[in-house]
Formats: C-alpha cells, structure tokens, sequence
C-alpha cells in the first residue's frame, strides 16, 4: 500500500513538473521531516555522476558533519528548477570548490525515468551528483514543498535552511543563501531558519531588459510582438506593462478592476500586454467570459506551452512587470490583492515624472 | 514534383534519433546565410521547418532572446537548414522563399517575416510578404516559381537525415575544431530558454576577455570594461577623472603612504595592498587569508587633518570582509551577488553607465550624459553612495542591489525620509544633511533648480563651484535671506558660517 502510495506521489509530482509548475507533492506516508536546526541523518541514495547512465548508491555520511552540504531538488525539464541547479553548480566550481558538497535530487517518476534524467543531466552539463529520488524520501526529511528547493546543511550536519528558492533569497536581513553557503564555508555560524515567506522568482527581472517573445492573439490569427509595442513606446515615452494573468484565478478578478480603469485613464501614458496560459478549451472559454466581465480592451495573447511565462519566471498570477520606456524592467507586483489603478499613477510619476498632467487625467476618470 | 517526394520519402525511413552527447560535425558554412559574426565561437545549426509548430514557438519566443544575448555581443553565430516537413509538398515553397530572398540581399528579413506570418504562407501571401519587404516582387515570384532552390532544400534534408535527425526543431550547439569540423551537442526539440543558454555557455559563447580567447568571467556586474576602455576616445576626460577623488578613492599605497603605514603601532607590521581614501582619512586594504580575492580593513585609520591614529575594530576586523561592507561604493560594476566588482575607485562607467551600453563606440547609445538628465535622475546616481543610512529591500544590505547608472534606485534602495523632517532633529555633519535635503528635494518633490553637479565638477572632483557662486544667492534656494548671514566658507564641514 505504501509503495502504491509512494507511486501515486511520484505520478503527481512528475504531471506538475511537466506542466512547469514546480511544485512537489509531499509524501502521503508518516512525514519523516528533519526539523530546521536538527542534525540531518545520513542516508544511503542512488546517484547519477557525470557521465554516468546507471545510479551508483552513494552514502551522504561521507559528506554530512564533515563539510556543509546543500541539495538541491529539482523537476527535470522545468526551467526554474533546472537554473536553481546551475546557479548552484557555479557556486560549487568556484571559489566554493572542495569547500562545500552540493548534490542535486531529480525526482523521477511518471514521464521522468532514470534515463531522461541522465539525458538532462548531460544536456545541462550538469557535473554534481544527482540523487535519483523514486519515492520521497529526502524530499519529505529536507520538508521540500516546491521546485527548486534549496536545503543548507551546516558544517556539523544540522539542516540550517530548508526549502528556499534561489540563491538569491533573502533568509535572514542581510542574508542571502548564496551567502550562507559562503558563510558555511568559512565556519561561521549561520541562522536557523525555520519557514520562509513565499519567494517570487520574477523579482529577479527587475532592473534587466525585458525579455522579448511575440504570441499569438486569444481566438485569432494575428499575432503580436512585445518588442515592436516597446520600440513605439519608446519613441512616446510610454511604459508598457507585460501582466501574467488567468481566467481561473481569484486575486486576477479582484485586481482587474483597478487594471482596466487604470489602462482606460492613463492609457496615454502606458501600454498594457496581457499574457495568459490556457490549458483547454473550458479555460479558453472562461478568459472570453472574463475579458467581457471586465472590457479588458488591451491585448491578451495566449502562452501556449508557457515558454514566456517561464521566461518571465512567473509562478503565480497576476504578476506585472512595468517595464520603462528604455526596455528596463522598473519593478514587479506579484499581487492581486491591491488596487493597481494608483500603482499606475505612482507609477507613471517616478518613470515618466508626469505628475502635473495626471492630476487631469485622474479627475477625469 | 513527385520524383522530390519519392526521396524525401525514402530519406524520411532513414531518419532516427540525434546523437547524444558531444559530437562531431561536419558543415559548410559557405552554403549558408550566417547570422551574427562570422568571428563568434559557438555555432548554432538550427534544423527547422517554418510549418513546424514547435519551430514556430522557439522562433518566436526563444531566438530573439538569444539573438539578444549571444548572437548580437558576437559570442555565437547561427546558421539555418531548411527541414520541411514531407507530407507538406508546399514546405519546400516556403522554404525556398529566404533563399529568394536572399538574391535580393534580405535572406533574414524573409526568414525572420515568416515565423511571424505562420498559418498565412500560401504563395500569394509569399509574394505580398516579399513586396512588404522592398523586394522586386516579379523577381522573387519567377525565383519560387523556377524551383532555383528546391535542389538545395532537398540536400539540405539530405544532410539532416543523414545526421540521423527527425525532430523538428533539432538544434546542433558547438566550437570550431582545427580540423575544420565544429564539436558540440544536439538540442532535440524546443527546450527551455535556460537549457539553450546552458549549452551556448558551455562551449565557449561567453565574451572572452583579457589575454587571448580563454572564456574567463570578469568580476562584477556584466557589460562593464573598466575606465582604461574610455581614454581611447575620451583622454581629457579620463587625464581629469584620474586625478579625482573618485578614481583614487581606493588606489594602490605609494610609497609615502606606505611609510606612513610603517609608523603605525597597531598596523605598522601590515603591508597594505590597497589605500582607501586620501584627503581627510585614509585605511588600508590587506588580503585576506581565509576568502581569496576578499579583503580586510586593517584596525587603524590616519586622519589626515589632525595627523593622528585612530584604532577601531580591534578585536573582529579579521571577520569583517571589506566587499560586503563598503566595495559596493568604492569600485565599480560591483555585483551584490558575488560580491565581486570590476574595478577598483569609481570609475566612469559607476556614473555613466556599463560601456556595454555603448552599442559599437560609435554613438553613445545608452550611455548615461549629465546635462540632458534630469536632477532627479543625476541625484539618484550620487545618492546610490552618497544618500547613506537606507537598505536595500531585495539584500537588506546597506547598499543598493546591483545598481547601474540610470536605474530606478529607489525601487530596491529604502531611505527613511523623515528623518530629515524638520521636526525631527537632524544628527550628522551639515554636508551631510544638505546632501540629503537635496537629494529629497530632486528625487521627491522633482526640484530643478538645485542639483549635485550646482556644486561639484564631477571629473575633478572639485569644490571650486561652491566658492564661486555667490554664496548669498546660492543659500537663499533653500533659506530665507534675513535667517542668515554669511561670514565665511569652509570646504571642510561646515559649509557656510552663519
């Protein structure tokens, strides 16, 4: 029943992979979670080398206690996991380098053999050892919710931070993971840190150039690409705003109000571009039924596959990026639960610096 | 028509799965329209039909990301081989259609207008799309109409069945070898934005720099190149800059200040390797031994005015790594990250902007100028430094994340404005809290009429401008004239005596 149990779990976490959503379901069994701040227990696993077609079974009490460790799991094919991994593998062939032991774990399961891993270990260049995770067991001891999850374990085997996103994330003020590592590294003490508020993965955008792409119209031929919309908006010095939303999505209905009337009153002054990714036929529908809803009148193009989702490393909606008249990426809302209609006008202030003329502009709304 | 599609046919029964792992390939490259330079290390061989659905979303997802970040810098090249989908007999038309083209020197423009146009590529709309593009329509028309090209559409198909290729699209990523041959790795399919970068970086697409072609990442932030890149075209500027306080704000001892060094009691057994500071303080930069390439402030500093020691940090200085305190204001490009940085001082690009901004050196692209910009914009650039006491949102170091000349700095960097309420008692040197009401007074309230370079000649670092404006005048921006008058001037701290 367990094993059946463990199967269905890895079905499940494999169809989220596949999907590009990242998470990871937990195990349906008694949670054998490794609290933060408590010695991590060795444990035998399978893992991939370089180069390798077959796991080896490797013992992590060779690493655990003696040197910091940090795992990182991750979904094959899904791009925010696999980056998680490559980040990470950098940070190992610096000046890290013999310094910490770094793993990653790929669950495998569903679509996801042993095979396919090596595939993507060896397309990605991946040189870490990859644990090769048939059940959930190191994902439930490291209390991994979501992909990637990053776990630092310090130098004397205690599971510092569990489950962060990126090494860029903040844990603790002033601390980044990538810093703990580094602290790990050198022996220093470093925080326990118990949950971490959700990470937002677009954030690292801001302040990069925007990244193209152009999509398709929902029901329609024609298409329409973000760079000639920013390119016009450049000449008028409008800002564009690129929104990630969905039709099933309960914070998009609450924000969409305040979006639309900011659209239709400061719409001389930015763009809107709205990308949703629709699974069926049902999910085409319902985003018709909210576009009239709402008479959202700007363009709403369809993300088949995710690809611009995943390029924007949106992993909920509505995200927003505001993105200035120079292509720059001049901040991210990662929430529904505001009213955008003066974010807009905040907005439009400390990008364009129009402040005089919206006063107009507002109280003709 | 029909003996084209016998072999294709018959090519399709030979096709298979692309190789894994490195391989070699054999390719000439004179065959093909080459986009990107012909100098760039990685090439790219995409296999691809434009009836492909797959082909369609990388095309118009993926490529121009990566036409933006390797194809564009020169880091690689891309060439295209045409893979039409068999049970398709009107591929090849549309195939054929770039090379057509191509006569008429737009192969790109077409392949590129293509992708965009798939689900309208019947040859009416093939020659409408060759009039949009200033082609002589007639010429084009009789090119696809004479079949000049199938031939090479069908050699082309040759050649990738041939690799044992049958996905579409398939993607070869690889280096030039000295037998002429390029080694590398298939792509199979349209793989994430990320795995394509992952490959293109592995075999070398990344800008080489310093001594020859030896893929080494600089420290810092990307697109920075340092100062010494500026003198080729701008050495008045440059002559000035190097004599500044920016550029020697951390500068290798010489040989007085390495004496000076030696007088210390508490310090006088290091050997500085950087001095930081020179008109009013100066500290001294060691290695540090445990984090290589790190360094640590040595426990003592020399106050220049009063010529005395002060010691400070006596019992953890060994633990208090300078990049994480203070190098992001003292160098250039510094990436918060890494905590690496690209130059040491401040140098050009810390107020104009990465020379990667540049474009080709021929105009100034994005650099950032000073006259045309804004005062809030010009504050935001010296307060990234000098508006000290806010913290980053995304760090919560006392230092702005990553900031570029130009960028938004107050959309990470928090400063707490109303300590400098007038109700709020102020605490700091009066330089200081002029900076700030300053800075306030451009960021916030969009003042114009006072901005940081009203003061400071920025090159020379100098404060002759102070001196030189009528003192009266310059107050009463901000002060009424009968709450003060001036009796003097002090470069020092006190600005103006009232």
């Amino acid at each position: 029943m367990r094993r059946l149990r463990v199967l269905i779990s890895a079905v499940i976490c494999a169809a989220l992979a596949l999907a590009g959503v990242g998470r990871v379901a937990r195990g349906s069994g008694p949670s054998t979670r490794v609290e933060p701040g408590s010695r991590f227990t060795p444990m035998k696993v399978m893992a991939l080398m370089p180069d390798d077609k077959t796991p080896h079974e490797i013992t992590l009490a060779a690493s655990l206690g003696r040197r910091p460790v940090v795992i990182c799991y991750f979904a094959a094919g899904e791009p925010l996991g696999e980056e998680g991994l490559l980040s990470l593998q950098e940070l190992a062939e610096g000046d890290l380098k013999g310094k910490v032991d770094f793993f990653g774990v790929v669950k495998i399961g569903g679509k996801v053999s042993v095979a396919a891993a090596s595939g993507r270990q060896s397309l990605l260049g991946v040189t870490l050892p990859l644990i090769i995770e048939e059940g959930f067991t190191l994902g439930d001891a490291l209390g991994v919710t979501s992909a990637p999850s990053i776990s630092v374990i310090d130098a004397a085997g205690v599971l510092r931070i569990p489950d962060a996103r990126s090494l860029g994330q903040q844990v603790a003020p002033g601390l980044t993971v990538r810093q703990a590592i580094r602290d790990a590294a050198l022996g220093r003490q470093i925080p326990t840190i118990g949950k971490l508020p959700r990470y937002y993965p677009a954030n690292e955008l801001t302040g990069g150039t925007y990244p193209d792409f152009m999509l398709r119209k929902l029901k329609s031929t024609e298409r329409l690409k973000l760079s000639e919309v920013i390119d016009r908006n450049s000449k008028e010095k409008k800002i564009t705003v690129v929104m990630f939303w969905h039709p099933n999505c309960k914070h998009c209905k609450t924000a969409m109000p305040g979006i639309v009337a900011g659209y239709r009153t400061y719409g001389k002054w930015l763009d809107i571009v709205s990308v949703t990714a629709l699974k069926n036929a049902d999910e085409v529908r319902n985003a018709e039924d909210t576009i009239r809803a709402h008479g959202m009148t700007f363009p709403v193009l369809e993300d088949e596959g995710r690809r611009v989702t995943e390029l924007y490393k949106v992993v909920s909606t509505p995200t927003l990026f505001f993105i200035r008249p120079d292509g720059k990426i001049d901040s991210v809302y990662t929430t529904g639960e505001v009213n955008f209609l003066p974010i807009f006008s905040a907005k439009l202030r400390s990008i364009l610096g129009v402040a005089s003329q919206l006063r107009g502009a507002g109280s003709g709304s | 028509m029909a003996p084209v599609l016998l072999v294709l046919v018959a090519l399709i029964a030979a096709g298979g799965q692309a190789p894994e792992g490195e391989v070699s390939l054999q390719i000439d490259l004179s065959r093909y329209q080459v986009r990107g330079s012909a100098a760039a290390p990685v090439l790219i061989v995409e296999f691809s039909d434009f009836k492909c659905h797959a082909c369609e979303k990388f095309n118009l997802t993926i490529m121009p990301n990566l036409t933006r970040e390797f194809i564009e810098p020169g880091r690689a090249k891309v060439v295209f081989v045409d893979f039409p989908l068999v049970e398709e007999a009107s591929s090849t038309n549309v195939a054929e259609s770039p090379h057509c083209a191509g006569r008429q020197g737009k192969y790109w423009q077409m392949h590129d207008l293509l992708w965009e146009k798939v689900g309208a590529l019947g040859d009416q709309q093939l020659a409408r799309y060759a009039a949009e593009l200033g082609l002589d329509a007639a010429a084009f028309t009789r090119c696809l109409d004479g079949d000049a090209f199938r031939p090479r559409i069908v050699a082309d198909l040759k050649f990738a069945y041939g690799l044992g290729l049958s996905s579409r699209p398939t993607f070869f990523v690889g280096r030039s070898q000295p037998d002429g041959k390029y080694l590398g790795r298939y792509i199979v399919g349209s793989q994430s934005y990320i795995a394509f970068k992952s490959v293109i970086s592995r075999m070398g697409g990344v800008a080489p720099v310093g001594p020859g072609s030896q893929p080494v990442r600089p420290g810092g932030l990307p697109g920075f190149a340092g100062s010494e890149r500026c003198m080729e075209c701008h050495p008045t500027q440059y002559a000035e800059w190097k004599e500044s306080l920016h550029a020697r704000t951390v500068h290798e001892p010489t040989a007085p200040e390495r004496d000076l060094l030696a007088r210390s009691l508490i310090c006088g057994d290091h050997e500085a390797r950087f001095v930081l500071g020179e008109r009013h303080a100066r500290r001294f930069l060691v290695p540090s031994e445990t984090e290589p390439g790190r360094h640590l402030l040595l426990p003592c500093r020399y106050d220049v005015g009063p010529a005395e020691w002060i010691n400070l940090h006596q019992t953890d200085w060994k633990s208090l790594v300078w990049e994480r305190s203070c190098a992001a204001c003292h160098t250039t490009g510094f990436s918060s990250d890494d905590f690496t940085s690209r130059e040491m001082g401040v140098g050009c690009e810390s107020c104009h902007g990465p020379a990667g901004r540049h474009g080709a050196y021929e105009t100034r692209g994005e650099m950032i100028a000073f006259p045309p910009l804004r005062a809030s914009e010009e504050a935001a650039i010296c307060a990234s430094c000098h508006l000290q006491g806010g913290r980053s949102g995304r760090t919560g170091l006392s230092f702005p994340y990553n900031y570029q000349a130009g960028g938004d700095l107050f959309s990470d960097y928090h400063f707490d404005w109303t300590q400098l309420d007038p109700n709020v008692e102020a605490a700091g040197n009066p330089i200081d809290i002029h900076q700030k009401v300053l800075i306030r007074s451009a960021v916030t309230q969009g003042r114009q009429d006072l901005r940081c370079s009203s003061c400071h000649e920025f090159h020379r670092m100098g404060h002759a401008r102070h001196e030189k404006t009528a003192r009266q005048e310059f107050c009463h921006l901000c002060h009424e004239r009968s709450d003060f008058k001036v009796k003097g001037y002090s470069q020092s701290c006190d600005v103006c005596e009232f």
